[in-house]
């Protein structure tokens, strides 16, 4: 009984929120709120059926293909940094200065030099994607305990299997923190090359409704976009969990 | 070390820099660590100079880099510059302190009560994955092309990091401290005024954090709401092909970044100079 008093208790107020929302927009003829059945209907034309293909699609592969992308070569680079001290040490000024440039000032550049296709997307989500996961990986890979390197070369291990088994595993949950703020610029740049240069897209769809009044494509635009946030976000836990399953953290 | 380390689900945080190990292998260096870095950035802008003038990366797309850092340097004279500038960092500014207010009351109040926190939990993980991005065609029916939409992105954007930490920092309350204040029969104003110190190390990580947060979305409103400021002329250079104004402003961009982070984390060690994490700093 308790617990489900608890359960109550944390649900209540997105559930009264969604309730009153559609208490006052059926009586209320506000443009900008319409009510929960309409926007359900707009979301469910919009994004199932052809608009699936369309927008949803095209919007979450480039988000995948750039964000694989983006740590593939984030780690690499990372781990080649992170081993070599002089290497770091040229770069470091220019590596902290590309993390401090906020990712969506190099839209206008990625427009410049990839145009305005799926290959900006792409190029834009990979770069974004690419700092957070390098600098959390450098980090890593330098805060590896020296007892470990030094193991690693008494016991004469391969270089694959000090990557793969020591170096990666030891630096893996700060490359996932990396990975884990990585996943929001992600997001962040698919959105907006989306709203800022694009003809498809759930982002582009979601602002062309608004520029055509069109309020109801609007809100599901806006609601599947939050859905993939929270989705992603739930899923890149999961994943977290998993990976790190062995590693030492406090619980919730 | 400067990496960003977020907590997962909402929970970890802040706490002391990890110490490299390595204390045993004192190799000689060549050269020293900030003389590294200048040869670095040194090499780099000869580099592009040299591949910009001699179109190997054609200089349409890649002007020369003197030209870019004399742009720079020219802009910081222009009123037609200065004033968007000043519009972003308003922005800015306002969002973030709005956020912060809100953060750090909320924050105190949900992590000192399990009512309160059960209460609010499911909405925060809701509404937090959220890009304030999704929210700016709304916002721009409901505020129009201004500074208020800026603002109000900000606010929201900059909030949960905050939020989270500071819900964190105050679940972390010693028990010896929470038990203290009830003996002292302090009233609840007093009693607030010590959680949130105590609860400072966290709020200083969140705030570091929100203020970068709260600079993308600035640049973002910018951008995509149009509303006047250092983004949105970054757009309108590129659209208007003028690439080397373009790559200046993007420069400007980079420079605030290092700013906001290069003032927030001094502000944090001085606001923390009791924190262990900071002792270990001084060494």
């Amino acid at each position: 009984m308790k617990t489900i008093a608890r359960a109550g208790w944390q649900v209540i107020l997105p559930v009264a929120v969604l309730a009153a929302w559609a208490v006052w927009t059926s009586s209320n003829t506000n443009m900008f709120f319409p009510t929960p059945a309409k926007i359900w209907e707009s979301f469910l034309n919009a994004f199932v059926g052809e608009g699936l293909t369309q927008h949803v699609l095209p919007s979450l592969s480039n988000l995948a293909v750039g964000y694989m992308i983006g740590i593939i070569c984030g780690i690499a680079l990372g781990v080649a940094l992170g081993m070599s001290s002089a290497l770091d040490g040229l770069l470091q000024p220019l590596l902290e200065f590309g993390r401090a440039v906020p990712p969506p000032a190099l839209l206008p550049f990625a427009i410049l030099i990839l145009g305005v296709g799926p290959e900006m997307k792409v190029g834009l989500i990979a770069f974004g994607v690419l700092f957070p996961v390098l600098l959390n990986t450098i980090d890593g890979i330098r805060g590896i305990d020296s007892t470990m390197r030094e193991m690693t070369e008494v016991y004469r291990f391969p270089p694959r299997m000090r990557l793969f088994k020591v170096w990666l595993p030891a630096a893996s949950p700060q490359i996932l923190a990396g990975c884990r703020t990585s996943l929001a610029v992600g997001v962040l740049l698919m959105v907006v090359s989306e709203m800022v240069a694009s003809t498809q897209g759930i982002g582009f769809f979601t602002l062309q409704s608004q520029r055509t009044f069109a309020i109801a494509d609007m809100w599901a635009g806006m609601l599947l976009l939050a859905i993939t946030g929270v989705l992603l976000t739930a899923l890149f836990s999961a994943l977290e969990s998993r990976i790190l399953h062995w590693h030492i953290r406090s619980a919730e | 070390m400067t990496s960003v380390t977020t907590p997962p689900a909402g929970v970890e945080a802040a706490g002391g820099a990890p110490d490299t190990s390595s204390q045993r292998r004192k190799q000689r260096r060549a050269f020293p660590r900030p003389v590294l870095g200048v040869i670095g950035v040194a090499g780099a802008l000869a580099a592009w100079e040299l591949l910009s003038r001699t179109e190997v990366l054609p200089s349409k797309y890649f002007p020369p880099a003197s030209d870019v850092l004399a742009a720079f340097a020219l802009q910081w004279t222009q009123p037609g510059f200065l004033q968007p500038l000043l519009l972003t960092l308003q922005g800015w500014f306002l969002g973030l302190a709005a956020a912060t207010a809100i953060a750090l009351v909320l924050g105190i109040l949900c992590g000192s009560s399990r009512l309160l926190y059960d209460f609010f939990r499911l909405t925060i993980e809701l509404l937090r994955p959220i890009p304030p991005v999704v929210l700016i065609p709304l916002a721009i029916l409901l505020f129009g092309v201004n500074q208020q939409l800026k603002i109000f992105l900000v606010a929201f954007g900059a909030l949960w990091p905050l939020l989270v930490q500071t819900i964190a920092g105050a679940k972390a309350l010693d028990k010896v401290t929470s038990e203290m204040t009830r003996s002292y029969g302090l009233k609840p104003s007093q009693v607030f005024g010590i959680r949130l110190m105590s609860a400072s190390p966290y709020i200083a990580t969140g705030m570091r954090i929100s203020a970068t947060v709260a600079l993308i979305v600035t640049i973002v409103a910018e951008m995509v709401g149009g509303a006047p400021g250092l983004g949105r002329d970054i757009l309108q250079a590129q659209a208007n092909n003028n690439q080397t104004l373009m790559y200046a402003l993007v420069l400007v961009a980079g420079v605030l970044g290092v700013a906001v982070n290069f003032i927030f984390q001094r502000a944090e060690a001085k606001v923390l100079f009791w924190h262990a994490s900071q002792r270990s700093k001084g060494d």
